[in-house]
């Protein structure tokens, strides 16, 4: 199969955010085409820096989407476009129909206003199906004509959007726009169409005058691949519904991270004014809405991110739940020895692993276990610092903001270890130690991950805000015991082989792990359910054997593009997409100059 | 400690249970009876600590996050902003729960609806700071920019010791501008005058300027068929030269006064009524500059020249220097164009003014052949009344006139202002 990653981030990574998962999933997959269609939202490094790609990774493909546009030098048709676009902009003034919340009766402000108020709902769908037009609209201009992204910063798009600003049913919040705030939403709002312009699409006259203005153009594309799979919703799986309307090419969405909730996050900190704002979310808003729907299928990672898409319009039959795959190999040895009761951990120890910061509550874990302390005196607890590889395509529910480990965090927590804490010896003559311990993964006590679980009897997490706990994850797989807080995706994770229990509870923790302590056999009883649960959910090769299904399913049920259905009945037979390549066995990836690949394709 | 919130605890909606009414004796006891009314027998036997911080549940949860949130809420454009931002700081839906909402979608449209949004021109209160427009007239710079002019002064210092020398003096003239070209070239790259594309622009610019130096030579020549040996007009080329410095500090004015209309005005129309008359005053600044060069260089040509300083002011003289001004003003007409993105209307206005002064150079050529002579009439009735200069003036005078006419709408709109607006670095050029 020839599949098309699209995919969103930076230029050294062509995988964009969601590298690591992506990385997995293109080396395990070895036997099929992969080209990768990249966004680029920042000038990256040198692509020589670019990280060493498997051979199954054909082609990729780098789309720019900041700076100046490129002048394609193409002129587009001046009225069909002003339709488009002033359609385009009154779906996205169109005051939204937030406003209409039933009144709030006290002790009942449950159930969505949408589906109490019709009117509202149908106008919302109005908003939307009045957007996919025009963004549809757009694009076939950009596929015939070319020329665009020069329109789209002209003063005729910028006069239509001041007009759609100030129109009667407006959103009062993009009434008050400035001349500046145009100029800038306008710029934004060409950057985020620019995929539309991009030659992508299959053979097409307006393409070829654009090959010079884009990157030179290797391998295949959107229309010659067997699946589209974005590997983010949002702007990543903008060529991908393009593609699905104009080629017919399945398209996949995989969100481990909602993008739209990543965009209102990193917007709320952005500088920008509340106008241009209030326009960039409403096309986010919709732009999600729009790709959710035309989406073939769409894999959420976990329960959170299922909700936020289904919340933006995907519809329940095409979700289908595709947890994120960890590598099980380095922990496989503890776990091993864990289920065989081989693992020597102390009796009494509690451990906590992961990065240190605000959200993962250590205070609270350290006033939990002072309660422990006072059931069982002789209790420790070794908190031990490890780079979890936490991504943002893996976090799912986590704030962006506080990234990265945070020694201070770490400190005050010491000081406050101290305090609870004194140091304690065995007799009058020997030194003493806290029953408190700070290490981190590397020190010699500690040398790798996997020692940092076996090192207790019952692994903590003490989360307030948590996406997929990955540390709890791989404390499943060293087949430990867990008592966890109930935060993020933990119960989805954790299903019933640990104990759960509220956030901000120190002296329900702290009462958990007591019984866990106390109960050797129900330790070792959990500690097993959960490495057989984590095996088999929580995997790579589940995860790729996932998506392997996934593929095979999608590109067997292709549909013939919108496009295509107008000609004649019958007019393609089934076998005219055939998947994969006609030669069989791909052969290397094309490696002349451009100039001359491109020559090969237009006589071909 | 941490930043996320403290949460409020779950409202109680069971009443204590001291409230109760006393089970009554004579009736059987319920079997179904819910076991919130009785404490259950552990509870008794030992009385749990979580009894001890009960505190009532004010009759409004939402309002304690409404505060908390305040700056969240009033800034979202949206209620799923209000939502994204809830779940970073730790409110889940069971969180929500708690707030009497079904999940955190429907708090955050509450949130979204209850507080009112930050003010419309909360924004132009407090502006971000703008990144300073690329472009600045430094010292280096400017003195960049007069680099042209001071090679062609001294270009016409030399030329008047060349006076005796056959051919001396258009060779020199020759490499003054050989020299002047690049300078000018460099002195456009870095500045306010710098432009994205310069389209045909570079061309014309060289070919205007070569006729600058020899056209008129080249006219008299080929309409009296008499060569008074050649010369050239490199005092005609001092005034161009020396605008460099103006127009630089002109385009540099004109785009600051731009961008300030640009952050304080309300509308489109508003826009191009404000920035008309600034566009007019640029032009009518730099024509003010022309003119005061003008009088210097032909203050500084008459004293140059004291072999034929016996003679009057020559209205000829001036219509020669008076076109190497207007030739300034199509120049810098044409660069405030290329660099605010009609790069392609300036090449045409040049190219305009190109095309005229070969059509009076061919003309000048044909009319020596006979059968054509009445064709050159009226050229040989300019040159005549106004001297050979005059078709550079001409030339340059139709040509600035059709520029202005196109530059006044163009540079009036938002979308020629936007190159440098955005604030995005990697839209700006240094």
């Amino acid at each position: 199969m020839r599949i098309a990653l699209l995919t969103e981030g930076g230029l050294p990574q062509p995988y964009g955010d969601a590298s690591a998962w992506c990385d997995r999933l293109v080396r395990g997959l070895a036997g099929q085409d992969f080209e990768v269609f990249a966004l680029a939202r920042a000038p990256g490094e040198v692509p020589g820096g670019r990280p060493e790609l498997p051979p199954q990774v054909r082609a990729v493909h780098i789309l720019p989407v900041y700076g100046a546009p490129p002048a394609d030098g193409a002129r587009i048709p001046r009225r069909r476009f002003l339709e488009c676009y002033q359609e385009f902009v009154a779906a996205l003034t169109v005051r939204p129909d937030t406003s209409a919340l039933p009144s709030p009766a006290p002790g009942l402000r449950h159930g969505g206003p949408r589906t109490l108020n019709g009117g509202a709902a149908r106008s919302s769908t109005d908003q939307a199906d009045r957007f996919a037009a025009s963004l549809y609209g757009l694009a076939e201009l950009a596929r015939e004509h070319g020329g665009l992204p020069a329109a789209l910063r002209s003063e005729t798009a910028i006069r239509a959007l001041e007009a759609a600003c100030r129109a009667p049913g407006a959103e009062p919040l993009v009434g008050g726009a400035q001349v500046r705030d145009l100029l800038t939403a306008s710029a934004l709002l060409e950057r985020a169409l620019r995929p539309l312009s991009v030659p992508w699409y299959g053979e097409c006259a307006a393409y070829e005058a654009s090959y010079a203005a884009y990157e030179a153009h290797e391998g295949g594309t959107l229309a010659s691949a067997d699946l589209c799979h974005a590997t983010t919703g949002g702007p990543a799986a903008l060529p991908g519904i393009v593609a699905k309307r104009f080629c017919g090419t399945p398209l996949l969405i995989t969100e481990y991270a909602v993008r739209l909730r990543e965009h209102y996050l990193g917007e709320a900190a952005s500088e920008l004014p509340t106008q241009v704002r209030a326009l960039l979310a409403a096309f986010h808003r919709l732009l999600a809405g729009e790709v959710y729907r035309q989406a073939d299928l769409i894999t959420p990672g976990n329960a959170h991110v299922r909700r936020w898409q289904e919340r933006c319009g995907a519809p329940r039959t095409k979700i289908r739940t595709v947890h994120p795959g960890m590598d099980a190999g380095p922990l496989a040895a503890v776990g091993e020895a864990a289920e065989a009761g081989l693992l020597d951990a102390d009796e009494l120890t509690l451990a906590w692993v992961g990065r240190a910061g605000p959200d993962k509550d250590l205070v609270g874990l350290l006033h939990a276990f002072a309660d422990v302390r006072k059931e069982e005196p002789s209790a420790r607890l070794r908190i031990i610092s490890a780079d979890v590889e936490e991504r943002a395509d893996d976090r799912g529910g986590e704030d962006t903001a506080n990234d990265g480990p945070s020694p201070e965090c770490l400190d005050s927590c010491r000081a406050l270890a101290a305090q609870l804490f004194p140091d304690e010896a065995a007799d009058a003559v020997s030194v003493g130690e806290n029953p408190v311990s700070f290490e981190e993964v590397g020190s010699p006590y500690v040398p790798e991950r996997a020692d940092a679980y076996a090192a207790g009897a019952v692994v903590v997490l003490s989360s307030v805000v948590e996406g997929f706990p990955l540390s709890l994850v791989e404390a499943m797989f060293c087949g430990r015991p867990t008592v966890s807080t109930d935060v993020g995706a933990v119960r989805e994770v954790i299903g019933g082989t640990g104990l759960v229990v509220p956030p901000r509870n120190p002296r329900a923790l702290a009462e958990a792990c007591v019984e866990l302590l106390r109960d050797p056999e129900r330790r070792a009883r959990l500690g097993a359910a959960a490495r057989a649960r984590a095996l088999e959910l929580f995997t790579v090769e589940q995860n790729i054997r996932a998506f392997r299904e996934i593929y095979l399913d999608l590109v067997a049920h292709r549909e013939p593009a919108a496009a295509e259905t107008d000609a004649v009945p019958f007019a393609l037979p089934a076998e005219a997409h055939l998947p994969g390549t006609w030669t069989g066995t791909p052969g290397r990836p094309r490696r002349g100059p451009a100039w001359a690949a491109r020559g090969e394709r237009e006589y071909a | 400690m941490t930043d996320a919130p403290r949460l409020d605890p779950p409202p109680r909606l069971d009443p204590p249970p001291r409230l109760d009414p006393p089970p009554r004796l004579d009736e059987p006891p319920r079997r179904n009876q819910p076991p919130r009314l009785a404490e259950p027998p552990g509870r008794n036997a030992a009385p749990r600590p979580y009894e001890q911080p009960r505190r009532r549940s004010p009759a409004d949860p939402v309002l304690a996050l409404m505060h908390r949130h305040y700056d969240l809420c009033a800034r979202a454009v949206d209620p799923l902003e209000i939502a994204a931002a809830l779940e970073a700081h730790g409110v889940t839906d069971r969180a929500a729960a708690r707030f009497r909402h079904r999940d955190v979608f429907s708090l955050a449209e509450e949130l979204y609806a209850r507080v009112p949004r930050e003010p419309a021109d909360g924004s132009a209160a407090s502006p971000p700071p703008q990144p300073e427009l690329p472009g600045r007239l430094t010292a280096r710079r400017a003195a960049l920019h007069l680099l042209p002019g001071l090679l062609c002064a001294a270009g016409v210092v030399a030329s008047h010791l060349l006076a005796a020398v056959p051919y001396g003096q258009a060779a020199e003239a020759a490499l003054v501008l050989v020299l002047a070209l690049p300078a000018a070239r460099a002195a456009v790259r870095h500045g306010p005058l710098r432009a994205g594309s310069m389209g045909g622009n570079a061309l014309w610019t060289c070919w205007l300027l070569a006729f600058g130096l020899y056209g008129a030579q080249g006219v008299t020549t080929l309409l009296d068929a008499r060569s008074s040996g050649p010369t050239a007009g490199l005092p005609g080329l001092l005034v161009p030269a020396f605008a460099l410095l103006p127009a630089a500090w002109c385009a540099r004015r004109y785009a600051l006064r731009t961008r300030a209309r640009l952050a304080d005005s309300h509308g489109l129309a508003e826009f191009a009524s404000e920035v008309r008359p600034l566009l007019v005053r640029t032009f009518a600044l730099f024509g003010v500059a022309l003119l005061v060069l003008l009088a210097a260089a032909y203050t500084a040509v008459t004293i140059l020249a004291p072999a034929q300083a016996a003679r009057r002011p020559d209205p000829v003289d001036l219509v020669a220097l008076a076109g190497s001004a207007l030739l300034g003003l199509l120049l810098f007409v044409a660069q405030l164009l290329s660099v605010h993105g009609f790069p392609a209307v300036a090449a045409a206005g040049t190219g305009a003014a190109c095309a005229l002064e070969a059509a009076a150079l061919v003309t000048a050529a044909l009319q020596r052949l006979p059968g054509l002579h009445a064709a050159g009439r009226p050229l040989r009735d300019l040159v005549r009344a106004a001297g050979p200069g005059s078709v550079q003036a001409v030339a340059c005078t139709a040509a600035v006139v059709a520029l202005i006419a196109c530059a006044l709408p163009a540079l009036c709109r938002v979308s020629a202002h936007a190159t440098a607006d955005l604030t995005d670095p990697t839209s700006q050029e240094a």
